[in-house]
């Protein structure tokens, strides 16, 4: 880790009582000497060994997956990141449950991170698309209800 | 989003076998109650993260879930 990263943590920690997962989750992005973290036991860390493909959403668009099995896994976890964010933030997180026997899976959803640059697509206009569709059915399910009825004047 | 996440589920599913456990995370309060509610496949629990605090905790609930499991 180097010194100027050791320093803003130490004053983080040193500042906030309680660390936001986006501070640590940047640490995911960072070089591999970085998980001599403070907050991690290295030892449970490994160098990330990632494979990625594609998952073939409800859209019949490509979403990119983030894929760390392991073998003869005992269980499974899907993480679903939020919005504005990807699941590309989460991958040293991801060797912990790896080291746990756990097969890690994760998509980044339409409009966020690879599956954005991938596809080129802007996911906000489809958002839109659909906040408009989703508004089309509202407005016919409240027009429907006479006391809910609103004129705009 | 929700559909694409049910696919991811079954995507984990066929990856893993249909007798082992599956966790679905998320980093969203929105998405995790969202999940809850449609979680409807066998072998599965939904389970918010939603700091870095909490990550560890979680590890020991995944852990001790699948222990328990096991014993």
């Amino acid at each position: 880790m180097s010194t100027t990263s050791l320093s803003f943590l130490l004053f983080v920690k040193k500042n906030i009582t309680k660390l936001s997962f986006v501070i640590l989750c940047e640490l995911g992005v960072a070089p591999i000497n970085m998980f001599e973290s403070p907050f991690l036991p290295s030892s449970l860390l490994d160098p990330i060994v990632t494979s990625s493909t594609f998952l073939t959403g409800s859209n019949n668009n490509q979403l990119y997956l983030h894929s760390h099995p392991v073998e003869s896994p005992r269980a499974g976890l899907a993480l679903i990141h939020g919005l504005g964010e990807h699941a590309g933030r989460y991958t040293s997180f991801y060797q912990l449950f790896n080291k746990l026997g756990i097969s890690v899976y994760a998509l980044d959803y339409e409009g966020h991170g690879k599956t954005l640059e991938m596809n080129g697509a802007k996911g906000r206009t489809r958002v839109a698309v659909r906040y408009n569709l989703i508004m089309n059915m509202a407005s016919k399910s409240i027009t429907s209800l006479q006391d809910l009825t609103v004129t705009l004047r | 989003m929700l559909m694409d996440t049910e696919k991811l589920i079954a995507y984990v599913r066929n990856q893993i076998g249909p007798s082992k456990k599956i966790f679905v995370v998320s980093t969203s309060k929105t998405v995790i109650e969202a999940i809850s509610r449609i979680l409807t496949f066998a072998n599965s629990l939904a389970i918010p993260w939603y700091d870095a605090t909490h990550c560890m905790a979680i590890i020991e609930q995944i852990n001790d879930s699948m222990t328990n499991r096991e014993a």
